[in-house]
């Protein structure tokens, strides 16, 4: 398990082609955004808690499809299988890489934007918040949504199409958590929901995804 | 019972008898719960004459739910035992479901517009009702694009399972967010109750009467392509 974590992490970092990929469609989408919005500070911010989100789930849903491309075409995820490694903990290492590397990125990425869109520091902070806790949701379901799509050549539309449904709640709560974060601090009702959301679809995806996998052995 | 459909061949012998009394069943319903719901029952005192969609509205949005617990139920099947006709069903299911969803969609549309005086309102059920639709529409596109079936099979079942989980999530989320839908009368009353009850026996009959009729074309159409097959497999080097 923790080999297979650093393998992963190891992997995703030195093929960096996924997450500076949503990195740099986060930075943009945002930037396209301001502009085609006027550019105007007082009309931005209150904006910017859901453009942020929309910039960071569509970033995300890019990254999905080759989640388990590589490991599944070129016999890795096989060769994992074979040797008696649980589905489960391929799922979860993979999830966990996957965090790291697609997530954390963002939480640098956001502050630097926050100065675009004018935020003051409480948002900035609830939107960061927001992230930490609604992320492993978004990851969950996109490691699901990716393993479905693995052997598939240009799958993104799928991906989409699954996981954006299992992603409404927690764009709603996030924002709502985000609303409400002034006047009710961290540990707010959404912010609860949020975390909740995040457990359920860790709990929900781990094994779901070991069983798309193991379906590639059969 | 389900065991005893599970053979193909009884299944169709089932389906012969089933398709015309479930057609029938429909057929019947459908005349005496119109009939009962737009000229018999009265008028509501608050919605007037609009209460009528109401027979048509509430059991589409009865029966996307319902068609979404049977696609479960087949998908569940499907995943533990890998019978294909569970998942002709589930297929079958999924279709209905996501028609019944629009359906439930577009006569709630009619309805607000004359309720509340608008088509569409970013309202908790309408929401939850239209994440329902695109949950049906993604597990059909699964279907299309994987291009081994039998793994298509594997990923739809468990994406239906891991979609009854969420489906809540997403029913009590939306509602949190932001709900202006009434909340469901239980109490009809009788001269309300009977149309209503005839619509959704209409619906249910109509239900099983497409998804037996599609199951039933399913397996008629693999044993075609088996058939097919075998031909082909039949020349052997004498005939050169």
């Amino acid at each position: 398990m923790n080999t297979l974590l650093w393998r992963d992490l190891r992997l995703a970092l030195r093929n960096p082609r996924g997450w500076v990929m949503s990195v740099i469609f986060f930075v943009l989408f945002l930037s396209v955004m301001a502009i085609a919005l006027g550019g105007n500070t007082t009309k931005l911010r209150p904006l910017a808690p859901p453009l942020i989100w929309m910039a960071l789930l569509f970033g995300q849903l890019l990254t999905f499809p080759t989640i388990f491309q590589r490991d599944i075409v070129d016999g890795t995820y096989e060769q994992l299988h074979l040797s008696g490694i649980s589905g489960l903990s391929i799922t979860t290492s993979k999830m966990i890489s996957c965090f790291v590397v697609s997530i954390c990125p963002l939480l640098l990425a956001i502050p630097a934007l926050g100065i675009g869109y004018g935020l003051d520091k409480t948002t900035l902070a609830a939107i960061l918040l927001s992230v930490i806790l609604g992320g492993p949701a978004i990851i969950a379901y996109g490691i699901f949504s990716g393993s479905i799509v693995a052997k598939e050549g240009n799958a993104g539309f799928l991906v989409i199409l699954i996981a954006l449904p299992f992603l409404v709640p927690v764009l709603i709560f996030a924002l709502g958590g985000i609303a409400s974060y002034r006047e009710n601090g961290l540990w707010n009702l959404e912010f609860q929901a949020l975390s909740g959301i995040s457990l359920i679809a860790i709990a929900a995806a781990i094994p779901a995804t070991a069983a798309t996998l193991s379906s590639y052995q059969d | 019972m389900i065991n005893y459909l599970a053979n193909p061949q009884r299944f169709l012998r089932f389906a012969k008898w089933a398709i015309p009394t479930f057609m029938s069943a429909f057929i019947v319903s459908l005349l005496l719960g119109l009939w009962q719901a737009l000229i018999v029952s009265p008028e509501d005192v608050k919605h007037g004459h609009a209460v009528r969609i109401m027979y048509v509205h509430v059991p589409a949005a009865m029966m996307s739910m319902g068609a979404y617990i049977a696609l479960f139920m087949a998908s569940f099947v499907s995943f533990v035992w890998r019978h294909s006709l569970a998942d002709y069903g589930a297929r079958a299911f999924a279709r209905l479901g996501a028609v019944f969803t629009a359906l439930c969609l577009i006569t709630g549309s009619i309805w607000g517009k004359t309720g509340w005086g608008t088509w569409w309102e970013w309202d908790g059920r309408m929401t939850s009702v239209l994440v329902l639709l695109f949950i049906y529409i993604a597990y059909l596109f699964i279907w299309e694009f994987t291009t081994n079936k039998k793994q298509a099979a594997r990923f739809a079942a468990i994406f239906a399972m891991i979609g009854l989980i969420n489906i809540p999530i997403i029913k009590y989320s939306v509602d949190w967010w932001n709900s202006l839908h009434q909340p469901a009368t239980r109490d009809l009353d009788t001269s309300m109750g009977l149309p209503f009850y005839l619509m959704l026996i209409a619906y249910m009959a109509l239900f099983a009467w497409l998804s037996t009729y599609q199951v039933r074309t399913d397996i008629m159409r693999a044993r075609k392509n088996r058939e097919n097959r075998k031909k082909t497999a039949t020349a052997s080097i004498k005939d050169i």
